[in-house]
């Protein structure tokens, strides 16, 4: 029997506003923001869904750190396969320090003994890329960021993982088993749900685990200030209706004898 | 004490952008009146070690056979010592994959405060302040660390310094153990069909073209041009609607075309990493805020899919 672990971080959609809220100098959360389950994770769900697929025995259990709207997000993974759904309440406004979710994660881990854990490589909104490694940091087991594709030996005592590196290169590496994967986009295609899972997440309860005062005293980076960035540009605006605008561009590129 | 610089290599070449966050380095340690130091983990390093020198400061250069390839897990296991032995206050390693894994390995072991993909800093009513882009670039978080940060400077925010007329010392190590796990190779992506770096023109498009349909309009634009191509942000390979021979970016080709136009994509650090040489950059999204903006020469702020069809037709009427 395997046990995979899936970190699912819930993220405001791209296409949501983004905010700052002038009263707390955090993000505005209103009902404008849509939320929805971080897509590298999407790829790290699938990716392990795929490995029950094949191999079988294998239990797949999704957890998130967060406020209570991050249940839908568990429900998603729910409903996209995962058997179980582990909630870390944590009601925290403002900045959350990746540190503190990963123990949080770390903490819950240890006492499960999981043989793979899966991360997306990077949360779309803070973009840490921090969460995975800090987790293996702290279990103690060694970590494959930007995971393309795995393998895992017959017996599960391995796995060769192919890791992407910058300019177009990937690495392949022979990992002992535990170990934690950051999956990258592009691994494979994440499935829409299916209507029998979706009926069985209706019914199914979260684990949930309160993280109370986890974050008092926990010595992290200090929150200092969310800004908008400098207009720096030196880009010309075109002006106009759509019309004019793309008149103004072919005169541009045909001045530039580009056209 | 001291800043430590931690670079990494592929078969003793340093990896991209490694020399550049010596100048972040450099920076911090005259604020804080600290020292440089770099390390380097390579399976042969001495003649590299010397090169770094070049820029003036102490180089340890760590070697082991398994540092053929980068090897996170082993280079933090190996730096964790120098920390220790160098007093290091600030440790700080390029924003790549493996610059990442290894800067979580040492922040989590020494138990130090971690700053991902920093851009700047300034000193502030006498307090440290870090930069760093959230939402693609849509706003930036600021954070003060402690006493002691492992950071990861985002590429491309600093110029590599100049060599000094005093190198600094070299100091090479073999260091013995056996790492956790074994990277067996590297392999570049197969020989492509698209040759991207070569052409004059590329029109590249991102998530906001809505539809794969709307592809055909970014392929028109294209062959207007005499040697245009298309280009495409990751998401758009991710998706399986161009093959990732198209990409642009850290993880796909850098691109220095005459022309750059970016049609619907937010201008995300890795994706501006391999298109801001190009010489003139037009971006084309319906987002006034998109940080693609900030790096472009023409800047249009409209929907894709109403303003591609009105420029090929305008095309067609004066053009052709
Ligand atoms: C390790 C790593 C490596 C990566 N390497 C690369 C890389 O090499 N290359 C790369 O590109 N990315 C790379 N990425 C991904 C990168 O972080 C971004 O996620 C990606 O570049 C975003 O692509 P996008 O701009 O197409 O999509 P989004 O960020 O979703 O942006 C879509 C844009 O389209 C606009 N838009 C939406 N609808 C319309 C419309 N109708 N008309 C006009 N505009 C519209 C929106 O305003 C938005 O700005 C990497 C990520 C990681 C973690
Ligand atoms: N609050 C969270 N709950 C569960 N998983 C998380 C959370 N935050 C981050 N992760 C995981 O860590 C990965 C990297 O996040 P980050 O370090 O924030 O860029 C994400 O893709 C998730 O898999």
């Amino acid at each position: 029997m395997m046990k995979i672990l899936v970190c699912l971080k819930q993220v405001p959609d791209s296409e949501s506003p983004v905010v700052i809220d002038e009263n707390t100098g955090w993000l505005r959360e209103d009902d404008l923001v849509v939320f929805r389950m971080n897509r590298y994770d999407e790829y790290a769900l699938e990716e392990a869904v795929l490995i029950r697929e094949v191999r079988g025995d294998v239990t797949v259990d999704v957890i998130s750190v967060g406020p209570s709207r991050v249940t839908s997000t568990l429900k998603k993974g729910l409903e996209k396969g995962a058997n179980n759904g582990i909630h870390i309440t944590l009601e925290q406004q403002g900045y959350v320090p990746p540190s503190l979710i990963a123990r949080l994660i770390a903490d819950y881990a240890v006492k499960k003994g999981y043989d793979l854990i899966f991360t997306g490589v990077m949360a779309e909104d803070d973009m840490q890329c921090q969460v995975g490694p800090l987790i293996a940091a702290r279990l103690g087991i060694p970590c494959a960021a930007s995971v393309l594709g795995e393998t895992i030996s017959e017996d599960g005592t391995s796995v060769t993982v192919e890791c992407e590196l910058e300019g177009g290169v990937t690495e392949t590496i022979v990992m002992p088993v535990p170990s934690l994967l950051a999956i990258q986009s592009g691994i494979n295609r994440p499935r829409y749900p299916s209507l029998s899972n979706v009926m069985r997440a209706k019914e199914q309860v979260l684990e949930v685990i309160d993280a109370g005062t986890a974050s008092a005293g926990f010595g992290a980076e200090r929150f200092v200030s969310l800004s908008y960035p400098e207009i720096t540009s030196k880009g010309t605006i075109l002006q106009g209706t759509a019309e004019q605008k793309a008149e103004q561009l072919l005169n541009i590129l045909h001045e530039k004898s580009l056209l | 004490m001291s800043v430590l610089v931690i670079i990494d290599t592929i078969e003793n070449r340093p990896s991209a952008g490694s020399f550049e966050i010596l100048t972040f380095a450099e920076k911090l340690a005259a604020v804080a009146g600290l020292p440089v130091r770099v390390v380097i983990a390579g399976q042969e390093i001495a003649s590299l070690a010397e090169d770094a020198a070049r820029y003036g400061f102490d180089v340890t250069g760590i070697e082991h056979e398994s540092f053929r390839y980068p090897n996170p897990d082993f280079t933090g296991r190996a730096v964790l010592g120098l920390m220790k032995e160098y007093s290091a206050r600030y440790v700080c390693l390029p924003h790549t994959m493996r610059g990442c894994q290894t800067a979580a390995f040492l922040a989590a072991s020494a138990d130090t405060h971690y700053i991902t993909a920093v851009e700047s800093f300034a000193e502030k009513n006498d307090e440290m302040s870090f930069r760093r882009a959230l939402f693609n670039g849509k706003v930036y978080l600021e954070l003060s660390p402690g006493e002691a940060s492992v950071f990861t400077v985002q590429g491309g925010s600093y110029k590599a310094p100049d060599s000094r007329d005093t190198p600094g010392t070299v100091e090479v190590r073999a260091l013995s153990g056996t790492p956790r796990y074994r990277p067996t190779g590297v392999r570049e992506s197969e020989e492509e069909s698209v040759r991207l770096e070569e052409s004059d023109v590329i029109i590249s498009a991102g998530r906001g073209i809505g539809s794969r349909e709307n592809l055909e309009l970014i392929k028109t634009i294209a062959k207007v041009f005499p040697n245009g191509a298309v280009g495409a942000s990751r998401t758009i390979c991710d998706q399986k609607w161009l093959p990732y021979a198209h990409q642009v970016g850290i993880t796909g080709k850098t691109v220095a075309p005459k022309l750059y136009m970016a049609c619907g994509i937010s201008g995300a650090q890795q994706h501006i990493a391999g298109m801001k040489g190009s010489q003139t950059i037009v971006a084309i999204n319906k987002d006034p805020r998109a940080a693609i903006f900030s790096i472009a020469d023409y800047i249009i702020v409209e929907d894709l899919a109403t303003f591609l069809p009105i420029l090929i037709e305008k095309y067609a009427e004066s053009f052709k």
